[in-house]
């Protein structure tokens, strides 16, 4: 006979009272690493569509759906095209306040290889390019050449394999990071290959979605603003300078999706710190009205020749140690969810969704972890007290 | 008692695998007559439910408790091959925002997961029933 | 000479409006030598317990010495004093005392988790077998008669094989056959060296007994023995 073995058969042997509190251990540490994870992934996701994006202004074409296409394409990964006239992009070039600018052409191939779902195609200028090949995260060597393309981190194709678009066997010579958004599905290539691709689509007959040759349109152009010139001025400048452009901000495009996801982050919050407050509470009445229940129990402690100390610390260790199993059931659970199906959240709420990286997460789940076995412990302290000191003449006395 | 109970929960595991694999998770299904890459994926995950949910039913009916943990072995090893069908053994979908990608394969992850730990914590208590009964 | 209590009193403040001191104990001396079998008999209410969880530092008297050999038992700390009591006393509580999450075994053992002792286990099984509970050994406490549970309690006492045993009521729920084992047991932990001090109202408690004392309204009065 140990403590320890004392204190095992007091948490194996109670099983409801034990099954009850590691289910509020869980459900806490579960809610408050979750919860953490989201946020961080939601905010993630901004963050880095907003990098990867690389421009301080977007032009596309004049009407108000083809900026919700770009927020499709670019959110919920959905293949859209629009288009405008080449011509645009050397006037753009001529504004005064512009740094840098490259323009893309966006096509829809009518199925791939293997499943019959749309693919985003996106044309972009290997020479002027700045918000695409930052982000490769297996390089390819050299330009992109024809019938080479680079892949979202979505697509299952890996670079030196080949993927079938009209028919025509392109070379994966890149991959990109992920970003967690529609952009992660999509497939970049040169304008050359672009070409091919609308040729071969139509020499089989497949209804190209676009007549019209990048050789004549662009479907939206990126610029980088030089430094000192107001971001808004610029844009303001192409709005009113260009005939049939819309100069979008990059910033006030993503902003409607900033707010949404500073409601749900917020929302986020106030559900960690209701659960972690809820559950405090529900311990500390547990295990408040365990404490006339174990009275008798400590009393033959105490009379056997437990030390106050002894059995304050028996009661912190049991605490103590169903807060550790509960809150590495509740991490646990919480990271079944929110990982793996962290693509299903993204296309379910339409939000950039990022999981952060291995450390971060460790530190979510450190805080879980320290939030649970600070919490369980603390609300056991006022129990604690109380059945270390037991009058255990009294209660000895009382009978049964 | 104790081992009934894990019998039963290895039970469920295996038919929300075999079930839900073809209903509430299922991969992307067909369109036009033709079946898309996932397709072999979710039955070859059926098949592996199939047969794991007649192991556990064998697992639970058998009175022998060294059979039971014999079983219980066989439906870890099985359980923990088939986290790997989806993506790894048997291609997806290619883009990774389909169904087979966010639903099917994380589902069958975690319940095949589940299952794997339930069917060594049986496995375990097996070996330490058997130990006690020297 | 064991235990010496010497111009031992205690008063209690009454919860009540009047907050009156009842005054349980008052001037009172005892000695405890090893061997011997000590009976304080007299109504409950008497104060007998009182006495009993006094000298064995359960309970701290309001004025007065406590010494066990030459330690003045309120000298000690918390921990010193619960150390001693683990080793040097056997304590039989009124009741039913046994801890519900722990075997019959383990429950006998119970006092070895706190100062441990090697030769523990086949000291519980020793016990178990004198005291008739070998068969009930993996039983859990719910499942035994209020004999049974009495005996438990004494064979817990004995593990640790103390200097002295208090036992306080130990035969109040059980038939004079049942009383008589207990009593039985108790003398013969005195005969191998063990002092026994046994609170109680049963009469026949003193054919057992080497000494009889009999508590009225707070003092002792000796009845039997030197």
């Amino acid at each position: 006979m140990s403590i320890r073995k004392l204190l095992f058969f007091n948490i194996v042997r109670r099983p409801l009272r034990t099954f009850a509190l590691l289910f509020i251990c869980i459900v806490m540490s579960a809610a408050v690493f979750g919860g953490a994870v989201i946020s961080a992934s939601l905010q993630n996701g901004i963050n880095s569509l907003e990098q990867r994006l690389g421009a301080d202004i977007i032009v596309l074409p004049e009407s108000a759906s083809e900026k919700v296409k770009l927020e499709n394409i670019l959110l919920q990964g959905t293949p859209g095209y629009f288009y405008m006239d080449k011509n645009i992009e050397n006037t753009l070039a001529g504004v005064d306040g512009v740094d840098k600018l490259s323009a893309q052409y966006f096509l829809v191939s009518a199925n791939a290889e293997c499943c019959t779902v749309q693919v985003q195609i996106i044309g972009f200028d290997d020479e002027t390019d700045f918000s695409v090949k930052p982000w490769l995260s297996e390089a390819y060597s050299g330009s992109l050449g024809r019938n080479e393309i680079v892949v979202g981190s979505g697509l299952s194709t890996r670079v030196g394999h080949t993927l079938k678009l009209y028919g025509v066997e392109c070379k994966a010579v890149g991959k990109l990071e992920s970003t967690g958004t529609g952009l992660d599905t999509a497939v970049y290539a040169s304008a050359d290959t672009v070409r091919d691709l609308i040729k071969a689509a139509e020499s089989k007959g497949i209804s190209v979605l676009s007549k019209q040759s990048p050789d004549d349109v662009i479907s939206s152009v990126y610029i980088k603003v030089k430094d000192g010139y107001d971001i808004d001025e610029v844009a303001a400048n192409i709005n009113l300078g260009i005939d049939g452009v819309q100069a979008v901000r990059t910033k006030s495009m993503l902003t409607g999706t900033a707010d949404k996801l500073s409601v749900i982050s917020g929302s986020v919050t106030v559900l960690i710190i209701a659960v972690w407050v809820l559950s405090a509470v529900i311990m500390l009445i547990v295990f408040t009205a365990l404490v006339n229940e174990r009275k008798r129990e400590f009393a033959v402690l105490r009379a056997v020749g437990f030390s106050r100390r002894k059995l304050g610390t028996q009661v912190m260790s049991e605490t103590l140690v169903i807060c550790l199993i509960g809150a590495v059931i509740g991490i646990a659970i919480a990271s079944a969810v929110v990982f793996p199906f962290s693509r299903l959240i993204e296309t379910q709420s339409g939000l950039p969704f990022l999981s952060p990286g291995i450390l971060t997460s460790l530190g979510y789940a450190a805080l879980a972890f320290g939030a649970v076995i600070l919490t369980g412990p603390l609300a056991s302290v006022y129990s604690a007290y109380r059945l270390s000191r037991v009058d255990t003449a009294k209660i000895l006395r009382e009978g049964d | 008692m104790k081992r009934l109970i894990i019998g039963i929960a290895e039970g469920i595991a295996a038919l929300v695998l075999t079930i839900g694999a073809f209903t509430f998770f299922k991969a992307c299904g067909e369109h036009d007559g033709k079946f898309m890459a996932c397709h072999w994926a979710q039955n070859a995950v059926v098949l592996a439910g199939i047969v794991l949910a007649a192991l556990a039913l064998i697992r639970i009916v058998v009175p022998n408790d060294n059979i039971k943990t014999g079983i219980s072995i066989g439906i870890f090893a099985l359980s923990a091959a088939v986290i790997f069908i989806p993506g790894t053994t048997i291609n997806l979908c290619m883009m990774d925002d389909m169904a087979c990608h966010t639903t099917f394969k994380p589902a069958v992850i975690v319940v095949s997961a589940v299952l794997a730990v339930i069917a060594l914590a049986d496995v375990i208590a097996g070996f330490v029933k058997a130990k006690k009964a020297q | 000479m064991l235990i010496t209590a010497q111009n031992i009193t205690k008063s209690y403040q009454r919860k009540g409006k009047t907050k009156a001191p009842v005054q349980v104990l008052s001037n009172t001396d005892l000695s405890i030598e090893s061997g011997k079998v000590y009976v304080i008999l007299g109504r409950s209410g008497s104060g007998k317990s009182t006495l009993l969880n006094i000298l064995s530092g359960l309970l701290t008297s309001s004025t007065g010495t406590v010494r066990y050999d030459d330690t003045d038992i309120y000298s000690l700390t918390d921990g010193e004093l619960s150390q001693l009591r683990c080793k040097r006393v056997g304590y039989i509580p009124q009741g039913q005392s046994a801890v519900g999450t722990l075997t019959v075994r383990e429950n006998v053992l119970l006092p070895t988790a706190i100062v441990g002792n090697a030769n523990g286990f086949s000291r519980a099984d020793h016990l178990l077998e004198q005291f008739g509970l070998t068969p009930l050994r993996d039983a859990r406490p719910d499942e035994l008669s209020g004999g049974e549970l009495r005996r438990l309690s004494i064979a817990r006492a004995l593990i640790n094989s103390p200097d002295v045993i208090f036992a306080d009521e130990p035969t109040n729920d059980l038939d004079e056959e049942n009383s008589r084992i207990v009593f039985e047991q108790l003398r013969n932990a005195a005969q191998s060296g063990a002092a026994v001090v046994i609170v109680t109202h049963e009469l026949f408690a003193q054919e057992f007994a080497d000494v009889v004392y009999r508590m009225q309204q707070g003092s002792l009065i000796r009845e039997k023995g030197q």
